[in-house]
């Protein structure tokens, strides 16, 4: 299914940047180009991107500016662009999906893409399950303060639950978390930040601004570079622990 | 002179903290970056050229603490060339120098930090871009440099505060009473800056 993208950054060569790698994915469609956040503002009611591409820093209304005014349907899957690695947190507090640094690397670049069609995929069975039911539920107030022991989920008709135990990892994807659970993924209506205040600290760890794992899953962890870690669950699937959280985690394992 | 030669490393401290901070040089390799993934080989190699000779410049600590003006503005250029290219259609860059003007001695490093914070307190805030003007002419014994550009309607001179001050010390110590920079922000949407000081020729200095 192709994915409507709205590139917005005030220099042009930027721009030029992120539309021309879009071009090598065959799904990425290009709808439209804002050269500053007030005709983003306009533009994103009549074109209805899927996908919006945001500098941070830009005159008059920012990049941040831009996803708070924005009503939130219409800012589901927003990945800020900014040249200033402190600006990265101020993202996640805004719940954008991702953040890539300038220079982009093309790597990150492709795994942001990744990323970015997993969060839409999800969220299209969501809202057709939404459509048939009209069952949606975000946590309560009360709920948000409550220990998770299982997380409720819908599964096609059926409503389940899955136990905390089982699941291996957790993703942040915006206001939403992927909980990833043998080899499928089910995604939860709550922001990561939010979801860790829940868990038990003694079970789960963050180890990354978008990953929470569960220490049981853990096989091994290897050292990389810049005192990063590459982190492998006993499935298999191997995650990156930031330098930023990697003191939590050898808490946990000492 | 030793008062002079430290206050030139100061200023040329200041450009380069300038031109190592994350905006400017991130931005700028992530232009080259976009040249070089949208197949414009020729561009992304003439910018790089441009990036590597101004941080060359700045990195170099050359015995003289004077140059002309012809040198002090070849730095300017090739600096505003970089900005040109990043912001596009967004900077318009204009010169206006009278030839006497050109062969004028000038401190080292005297107007890189108010051109820079022409474009970062100037242009680069104004979603509709502007004009960066700099005017030089001699008359009467004396040189007169213009730096004006557009800015936000309403912004102060907040962020030009120590790029002036710096700028004043240097005038002070080289040419006391006889040197001065103002600045004018009688048009709400501009910013002007005047330097003064009393004109000397290359030769008359280099013997």
């Amino acid at each position: 299914m192709n994915v409507r993208v709205l590139v917005v950054d005030d220099e042009p060569l930027a721009r030029v940047g992120i539309v021309t790698r879009l071009g090598a994915f065959s799904d990425m469609l290009v709808v439209g180009e804002c050269g500053t956040g007030e005709e983003a503002l306009t533009a994103i009611p009549q074109v209805s991107p899927d996908l919006i591409f945001v500098d941070v820093e830009m005159p008059g209304i920012s990049g941040l500016d831009l996803l708070r005014a924005l009503p939130k349907e219409q800012a589901r899957c927003i990945v800020f662009l900014t040249a200033h690695e402190e600006y990265a947190l101020d993202a996640f507090n805004v719940e954008a999906l991702d953040y890539l640094l300038k220079p982009i690397d093309d790597e990150r670049f492709a795994a942001c893409i990744d990323r970015a069609r997993r969060m839409l995929s999800l969220h299209r069975q969501e809202s057709n399950f939404e459509r048939l039911y009209g069952l949606l539920t975000y946590p309560s107030e009360k709920d948000k303060r409550s220990v998770i022991k299982r997380f409720p989920i819908r599964l096609g008709n059926n409503f389940t639950f899955v136990q905390v135990g089982d699941v291996g990892w957790i993703e942040g994807l915006g206001d939403y978390a992927g909980l990833h659970v043998g080899g499928r993924t089910h995604l939860f209506r709550e922001s990561l930040t939010s979801l860790e205040a829940r868990l038990d600290p003694t079970q789960f760890v963050r180890i990354h601004r978008s990953t929470i794992v569960q220490v049981e899953h853990i096989a091994r962890i290897d050292p990389s570079a810049n005192r990063d870690a590459v982190l492998t669950l006993r499935d298999g699937k191997t995650l990156r622990v930031s330098r930023t959280y990697r003191s939590r985690l050898d808490d946990l394992l000492h | 002179m030793v008062a002079s030669e430290a206050t030139a490393r100061e200023a040329q401290l200041q450009s380069l903290r300038y031109q190592l901070q994350p905006h400017f040089l991130f931005n700028t390799l992530n232009a080259i970056s976009s040249l070089v993934v949208s197949k414009q080989p020729e561009r992304a190699t003439e910018m790089i050229a441009k990036l590597a000779g101004l941080l060359r410049t700045t990195l170099s600590f050359p015995e003289a603490h004077l140059v002309t003006l012809r040198e002090e503005l070849a730095v300017a250029e090739e600096y505003l060339s970089i900005e040109e290219v990043r912001f596009g259609p967004r900077l318009v860059v204009l010169l206006s120098v009278s030839p006497e003007a050109y062969e004028a001695q000038v401190p080292r490093f005297l107007l890189q930090p108010i051109v820079e914070n022409s474009i970062r307190h100037g242009i680069a805030r104004c979603p509709n871009g502007g004009e960066v003007v700099i005017r030089a002419s001699a008359s009467e014994g004396r040189l007169r440099i213009e730096i004006e550009n557009d800015r936000r309607d309403g912004t102060g001179e907040e962020g030009h505060g120590l790029g002036l001050a710096n700028t004043r010390t240097r005038l002070e110590k080289l040419y006391g009473e006889q040197g001065s920079i103002t600045v004018s922000t009688a048009q709400k949407n501009r910013f002007l800056v005047l330097i003064q000081f009393p004109l000397a020729k290359a030769a008359s200095i280099a013997s």
